[in-house]
């Protein structure tokens, strides 16, 4: 047999295996159609999922309908397009670095994996196309809204759906192929010692990449006629739709694949799209081949300093100086706190996207638009406006809290060592409370830049700004406690690697659909007290701080009082 | 008066009673005894001892430590138990020190006292240097000899470990087995699980073999020679009383 026809022979069964592995079909099928337990799981899971991935989407939809329209009056909607594809790329690239070194390097199935007569390319490539489906899911959240904005627009037959199908299969392929080259790279040129951190600095510094970008977009917007300036944007006069061909064509080709006019243009765009994808995949491999076994060992062995006898004296003793007695809750926190933050996904996927949020709330905010800017000058001068502003940035902290997985993900993340904690002497309830305390911890890192930033850009008062601040804290720690109980109810804790902990965890997205839940029944009763009572607004956030006193404490005390029972039932 | 650890008629049972792991089992250890608890794989050690720990629950019967029930008193009863598993998962990212220091606050274990363990432990196991690295670096035996000093350190009344002696090293395994006997000495007393016949037999004050679930012998070397006549020797014992018959 060739090597080529033994490659794939082996690439398939581990493909299968590695995806059954990482989506536990075997287990859920065995558990739902099997042992027919919990099946009041699918339709919950179901259901939570469908209204989040519909809230993320009539968001995403509603935006695409503006950048369709904007295109429209200049007879290019498929704009939409380019930016939707530029979001998924970019997407897929930042959260693509972690999870990629997540998945090549700490997956415990490694130890199996490697020592069988696979080559390194085939492991690989059975891993990045598990992380490719994962990608899926947040493409299809990006590109279906707009490609039915599009739809509406411009019509979409069965050829227009099969071009998006096509594109949205082959757009993160390339971003992600890029993201495992550079990961498998750095992995095997750094030093293991300060990899996290270099890990979290990379992705963030990305992140400002991208940010700057769209910060130089939007301050790149003249005053004047908004269709003048897309007209010079999709021209190319303005830099960045024209850097963004020049430095990633196959954004480009992709728009072009679905929306140019013509058959032939529209197959030699999908051509080059496909290209690029395999040449992509080509260098991954090629990369992997050579040093993914490197980085791999390489991660694994000690590399140990030699000390002198004074130094290792000093070092040992310093070690001494730092044990020292605390508490058992304090004890616990900082636990959750080392174990959380030391792990780049974790970090990636639990705060930063909370960070993320609030920056890009903030570039309208400093346009030059002058329409935005009577928008700022009308809440800061209405009191109407500036009280609806307050709510609006207590329910944005609320939903920050929402996307935060630091509390929907705690039990999950102990996985394979949860049996420490069953043993340890302290009260379920006191490890709750620790897991809550480092959960609070996080809901205030996020809203801080939140309260921060967009108080002073909305020019929003301080007693408005203290009392939206405190709404929004009592909100999240609603969601937050509701999102505890649910992973305490149904943790996954048989996980192989980070990834799977917070990224196929479909208990992280049940807190979505409950803070918007949350958000409309409180938006509701605040407009009705305050516009239909005609209450004041101290009055009316009182009454609604009182609301959610009353879901707070109930949720909070069934949280820490369901932690006896589910710690008992948990069996790791 | 009870021994450190009493298990009393405890079953256990997985698949709503279709494999039944512990059937009726019914022991007692001494304070001041090294009690070994051997079976052939699959036989209900690792779950008898996951639900002494409070890893499991009983489905029915009794477990005391010191007194303490551990169903109703678990807090108090984890207090008194120092627990080595077959193949510890510890905190990756947690330092050695950082993971022995979260141990000693959670077992309320005092400055001067942990230091003073600690470095008489790390010192006995080698790993002084080591504890300072992230535990993702450890081998298999370093994790083995941490989990071995974190069930140490608080000073439990009962050591509860299983297969405790998977990846020590000879000379790590000697300490242990001598630190095992001074714990002893003190009246504190150790329940492991082994496969290792012949340590069991130099190093156990009794011994008790389980079968499918249930307890087939029990006792000190001498007890045991005479319960399987003629035999001479643990590992033949062993053959004798659970070899398959019929």
């Amino acid at each position: 047999m060739s090597d080529l026809a033994a490659s794939r022979s082996t690439f398939w069964p581990l493909f299968r295996l590695t995806v059954n592995n990482t989506f536990g079909l075997s287990a859920a099928r065995y558990r739902y159609f099997v042992k027919r337990q919990k099946l009041w799981e699918i339709p919950a899971v179901g259901i939570s999922l469908s209204v989040a991935v519909g809230f993320l989407g009539f968001l995403v939809y509603q935006l695409a309908r503006g950048f369709v329209a904007a295109g429209t009056q200049i007879g290019q909607p498929e704009i939409a397009f380019t930016f939707a594809l530029l979001a998924v790329v970019m997407l897929t690239f930042v959260s693509g670095v972690a999870t990629v070194i997540s998945v090549f390097f700490f997956s415990s199935d490694l130890g199996v994996l490697v020592p069988l007569p696979l080559k390194p390319v085939t492991i690989l490539g059975a891993k990045f196309g598990t992380i490719l489906i994962t990608e899926y899911i947040e493409t299809a959240v990006i590109l279906l809204p707009a490609s039915l904005a599009y739809a509406q627009v411009a019509g979409g037959g069965l050829t227009y759906w099969l071009a998006v199908l096509a594109v949205a299969l082959l757009i993160p392929v390339v971003p992600l192929a890029l993201a495992s080259a550079l990961c498998l790279l750095f992995m095997k040129f750094t030093n293991r010692r300060y990899r996290d951190v270099l890990i979290v600095v990379l992705s963030l510094g990305l992140l400002v990449v991208i940010l700057g970008l769209q910060m130089l977009l939007v301050s790149n917007v003249p005053q004047g006629d908004p269709t003048a300036y897309l007209q010079e944007l999709l021209s190319g006069k303005i830099s960045l739709v024209n850097m963004i061909g020049r430095a990633f064509p196959p954004v480009i080709w992709a728009t072009n694949a679905i929306a140019a006019g013509d058959p032939l243009p529209r197959l030699g765009a999908f051509l080059g799209l496909l290209g690029a994808s395999l040449a992509a995949v080509w260098v991954m491999a090629a990369v992997g081949g050579r040093f993914f076994y490197a980085g791999l060992i390489g991660g694994a062995e000690l590399a140990k300093r030699r000390l002198s006898a004074r130094q290792t004296r000093e070092a040992r003793a310093e070690a001494m100086a730092r044990t020292y007695q605390s508490g058992a809750l304090r004890a616990l926190f900082w636990r959750e706190w080392r174990l959380f933050m030391r792990v780049p996904l974790y970090v990636m996927n639990g705060f930063v996207a909370s960070l993320i949020v609030p920056v890009l709330f903030l570039f309208p905010a400093f346009s030059k638009d002058p329409d935005m800017q009577k928008l700022y000058a009308a809440i800061g001068g209405s009191s109407n406006a500036g009280f609806f502003t307050a709510l609006g940035l207590a329910a944005l902290i609320v939903f920050l809290a929402s996307l935060n997985t630091t509390a929907s993900s705690a039990v999950t993340r102990e996985g394979k060592t949860l049996w420490i904690s069953k043993i340890i002497p302290v009260h379920p309830a006191t490890q709750v409370q620790a897991k809550m305390l480092f959960s609070a911890v996080g809901a205030v890192v996020s809203a801080l830049p939140v309260v921060i930033i967009m108080g002073a850009a909305l020019k929003v008062g301080l007693v408005r700004l203290v009392g939206a601040t405190v709404l929004g804290l009592m909100g999240s720690a609603v969601v937050l406690s509701l999102g505890l109980l649910i992973d305490m109810t149904r943790p996954f804790l048989t996980w192989t690697n980070p990834q799977q902990a917070v990224k196929n965890n479909l208990n992280v997205v049940i807190p979505l659909p409950i803070a918007i839940g949350l958000l409309a029944g409180l938006g509701l009763v605040a407009t009705w007290l305050y516009n239909g009572l005609g209450l004041t607004e101290a009055a009316t956030m009182g009454v609604v701080g009182i609301l959610l006193a009353i879901l707070l404490v109930p949720a909070y005390r069934v949280t820490v009082a369901a932690a006896t029972r589910l710690y008992q039932r948990l069996e790791p | 008066m009870p021994g450190l650890l009493s298990i009393g008629n405890v079953s256990k049972s997985y698949r709503k009673g279709e494999i039944k792991a512990v059937d009726d089992l019914t022991l007692e250890v001494p304070a001041g005894e090294i009690y070994g608890f051997l079976g052939p794989n699959g036989a209900g050690k690792t779950t008898t001892i996951k639900m002494v720990v409070g890893l499991l629950r009983p489905d029915r019967g009794t477990i005391t430590v010191d007194g303490i029930d551990v169903l109703a008193n678990p807090i108090e009863a984890k207090r008194r138990i120092g627990f080595v598993p077959d193949y510890p998962e510890l905190y990756e990212k947690l330092t050695g020190v950082e993971y022995l220091n979260f141990i000693g606050d959670v077992f309320g274990v005092p400055t001067d006292l942990r230091r003073k363990r600690l470095q008489e432990l790390l010192e006995m196991f080698e790993l002084q240097d080591a504890v300072r690295d992230l535990i993702q670096t450890f081998s298999h035996g370093m994790r083995q000899k941490l989990a071995v000093i974190s069930a140490v350190l608080p000073d439990p009344a009962l050591l509860i470990l299983d297969e405790p002696m998977t990846g020590l090293d000879p000379r790590s395994a000697a300490l242990f087995k001598e630190l095992m006997r001074r714990r002893c000495d003190q009246g504190k007393a150790v329940f492991f699980s082994t496969h290792i016949l012949d340590v069991a037999e130099r190093v156990c004050d009794r011994i008790a073999i389980i079968n499918h679930g249930r307890l087939v012998a029990q006792g000190t070397m001498e007890e045991l020679r005479h319960i399987a006549a003629g035999e001479t020797t643990l590992e033949e014992i062993f053959l004798d009383l659970t070899e398959e018959k019929g």
